[in-house]
């Protein structure tokens, strides 16, 4: 009988857990992998997405599983908002959120590692963007990212690759919709440049996957499997001999001197209980539900951070009616970016902005306004269709501050099928997060000018993207931070948090690739290990 | 947020008002979850609603089985329901044989009434869906046949239903004129200036940006359109970006 059940187990389906399981693979480990929500395949997503009412909601295709909850169940969040009424919402399914998100591909820059020492602000990262790049390259070349060759990302206009890359882009950019060469060409007179934004959305077959053909709900979750998920990787490390087993809901671990986990077990949705036991384990479940996990057995805490420095992104969208049709919503949920703001001098006082150029269908929304003004026959239609042709809407990124009073706790007073508890929210906008709020309406008046536009939401209001970080940062110091450089926690060493929870700061971009990278170089550290 | 409630969330999410209805769809295994969609119910004794849609929407290829649905979904929702819809048809006859002749023809009730029909056809759903919290009384009325989408459908495609093979939506859409780009606007490569430098807000532009101007005529054609800017509308059914 073998000592342990696995090498390693890994708790979490996404695309963090299953990238890091499939380095362990890769290297001959043998790993469980353990997913607490249901297998759901991509055409019923897509089935229930065209029979939703919630055309607008990015869980609800996924429906509200009652033995694994989101954060968007109801009752499950406990929330205390400031700032905002709105928080992330996350998924547990097999391929975790990564089912949900656009597949937006930013890879951090320098300056975004050295806060601290380049700004004077929050804190710098354990290591520098220079050990991150290979990993960066490595995600790449595993998704299937599309660019620009030369393509520089800082939005500095330096006039070449930024940040340096040791391998160009795996995959060719994707189509350039209309609507943005029309933009293009009205924003530049005013000194706005428009990018693209890569992405794992692909723009030719890549590694079984096919191209993208603009199904229009990357966020809901891909019909084709052209945008890369967890799901993708759950394939791949099946075929490589993992034991992926999906309704197993950990809430127990064992740490025997409390030095070293010992065992973990889970719950079936009908409360059977299994106990395993592996050589080290990764908990990658999430940036909401990883310190969850940990509070719920009192560990990798000593530092009193646990959860704390919750950062999500706060995020302004701004949308006009041009003079001239653009026509959103052929192609993708999104196509490019202005970068400009990412980097400037004043961020010792002005967070790091990222302008999306959002690319969904408005009509709806536009139909919803009309009715709600009691427009009825011709001039409904008619309203349906100008708008509809002449909106586009940009969304402002923006930097958050690691803030210990911004935080997560476990949630006693909800329970759900399985008795398990939910999360408590606590964010508050930051004030430097607010400095953007002047800086986006100069923005905004410029867009306004430069299409002839006419005002219809201008950035005043708070919303945020699904992004969780700091929840279980990454630092130097046992006495400030919970995990170390090789995502090992300080307090435990065999277990490894692989999460964009483990990011100390937030920079003003997408943290997924920059989470698969660490999670790639995360579980080649691990095989290493044992 | 999307991006986008939250996460990301739509730019207005549609906050949950209402708890009564559960999407959760609790002790069903979700990978045969059904989602809330009222079955096609028997046809009704007359096909009265039909032909009240078809002039509300304004299109006579609205289907008996939607509507049937649609019908049910209203009437229980809807006290004297089959009353005021047989008013309604009556009020519309009177109004002639043009669709903004009968809809102008109705009193502030009917009218009401007509918009109660209308929203289900338009917008795919009765109740008030959530953005956020999966817990609303929301209910699918129909989304191939949903007119908030159809009335752009010739060059907005209906979500997951892509007319071409990838990269189709780099030409220009049905009806617009692209003579003015240049040629090589199609590339992501392509910039056209070789250096950029943001332009500082110009005050008139950013007084009506914040909306603590009247704006002003400054001849750029978009004063004109200024006075009827949608203020607080908002583009309730876009999606945002998330991860």
């Amino acid at each position: 009988m073998a000592e342990y059940d696995a090498d390693v187990i890994v708790i979490g389906s996404g695309s963090l857990g299953c990238l890091a399981a499939q380095e362990l693979a890769l290297a001959g480990r043998s790993v469980i992998v353990l997913e607490a929500g249901p297998e759901t395949p991509d055409w019923k997503i897509t089935e229930n997405y065209r029979a939703s009412p919630r055309k607008s909601n990015f869980s609800a295709p996924f429906g509200d599983v009652p033995y694994a909850p989101g954060s968007w169940s109801p009752g499950y969040a406990d929330t205390h908002l400031d700032g905002l009424d709105v928080f992330p919402g996350t998924l547990r399914t097999l391929g975790g959120t990564s089912r949900h998100w656009t597949a937006a591909t930013w890879r951090l820059i320098p300056d975004d590692m050295t806060l601290r020492s380049s700004y004077g602000i929050a804190r710098d990262w354990p290591f520098g963007y220079d050990e991150l790049e290979p990993w960066y390259t490595a995600a790449e070349y595993e998704i299937g990212v599309n660019g620009v060759p030369g393509f520089d990302e800082s939005g500095e206009g330096r006039g070449e690759t930024y940040p340096p890359r040791s391998r160009p882009f795996p995959t060719p950019p994707e189509g350039k919709p209309y609507a943005v060469q029309q933009l293009q060409m009205q924003l530049a007179p005013l000194g706005y440049r428009v990018d693209i934004a890569p992405s794992s959305r692909l723009s030719v077959p890549y590694d079984g996957r096919p191209a993208c053909i603009g199904n229009n709900i990357c966020n809901w979750n891909c019909p084709i499997g052209a945008k890369h998920s967890g799901y993708h990787v759950v394939q791949k490390i099946r075929s490589l001999g993992v034991d992926v087993r999906t309704n197993a809901v950990v809430d127990r671990i064992e740490t025997g001197d409390r030095r070293r986990v010992t065992a973990i077990s889970y719950l079936s949705p009908d409360g059977v209980r299994t106990t395993l036991t592996a050589k080290a384990f990764v908990l990658a479940a999430h940036g909401f539900e990883t310190p969850k996990l940990l509070m719920m057995n009192a560990m990798a805490d000593s530092s009193g951070m646990l959860g704390r420095h919750l950062m999500i992104h706060p995020t302004i969208d701004m949308t006009w009616l041009s003079e001239k049709p653009y026509w959103v919503g052929r192609g993708q949920n999104i196509h490019g970016a202005i970068m400009q703001r990412r980097n400037q001098p004043d961020r010792t006082h002005v967070p790091s902005t990222r302008y999306d150029l959002l690319n969904g269908t408005q009509s709806l929304g536009f139909a919803k306004s009309a009715l709600k003004d009691g427009k009825l026959g011709q001039a409904l239609d008619d309203d349906i269709r100008d708008k509809a042709s002449r909106a586009f809407t940009i969304e402002a990124l923006t930097e958050d501050m690691p803030e210990p009073e911004n935080r997560i706790e476990v949630n006693a007073s909800f329970r759900d099928a399985l008795n398990q508890p939910g999360i408590s929210i606590h964010y508050k906008i930051s004030d430097y997060s607010k400095a953007n709020l002047t800086r986006l309406m100069d923005d905004y008046s410029n867009f306004l000018r430069a299409t002839g536009g006419t005002r219809v939401t201008p950035p005043t209001t708070f919303i945020c993207q699904h992004h969780i970080m700091g929840t279980v940062r990454m630092g130097g110091d046992a006495s400030d931070s919970i995990v170390d450089r090789d995502l090992r926690c300080f307090d435990h060493e065999n277990l490894f948090l692989v999460t964009t929870g483990v990011m100390p700061t937030a920079a003003g971009v997408n943290p997924t690739l920059t989470g698969m990278a660490l999670a790639m170089r995360a579980g080649r550290y691990i095989a290493g290990t044992i | 947020m999307t991006r986008d409630a939250t996460g990301h969330h739509p730019p207005v999410p549609d906050t949950p008002t209402r708890r009564h209805i559960l999407l959760g769809l609790a002790a069903i295994a979700p990978a045969v979850l059904g989602f809330g969609v009222s079955p096609i119910r028997a046809q009704p004794a007359d096909d009265t609603f039909l032909r009240v849609s078809r002039i509300i929407a304004g299109n006579d290829s609205l289907t008996p089985e939607v509507a049937a649905r649609i019908e049910g979904l209203l009437a229980a929702r809807t006290d004297g329901f089959g009353n005021k819809l047989a008013k309604l048809e009556t009020a519309l006859q009177a109004g002639g044989a043009d669709r903004d002749a009968m809809l102008s023809g109705l009193d502030e009730d009917q009218a009401r009434f007509a918009l109660d029909i209308a929203k289900p056809w338009y917008l795919g759903y009765v109740g008030d869906p959530s953005g956020l919290i999966l817990d609303d009384d929301a209910e699918f009325a129909t989304f191939l046949e949903a007119q908030g989408y159809e009335k752009v459908g010739d060059n907005v495609p209906f979500l997951t239903y892509p007319p071409g093979a990838a990269g189709w939506w780099v030409a220009a859409p049905e009806g617009v004129d692209d003579s003015d780009l240049p040629a090589d606007i199609r590339s992501w490569a392509f910039q056209p200036r070789e250096t950029y430098e943001i332009s500082p807000p110009d005050p008139g532009w950013r007084a009506y940006a914040s909306g603590d101007g009247k704006g002003k005529d400054d001849g750029t054609g978009g004063a004109s359109r200024r006075g009827t800017a949608p203020d607080g509308s908002s583009n309730a059914g876009g999606q945002g970006e998330g991860q």
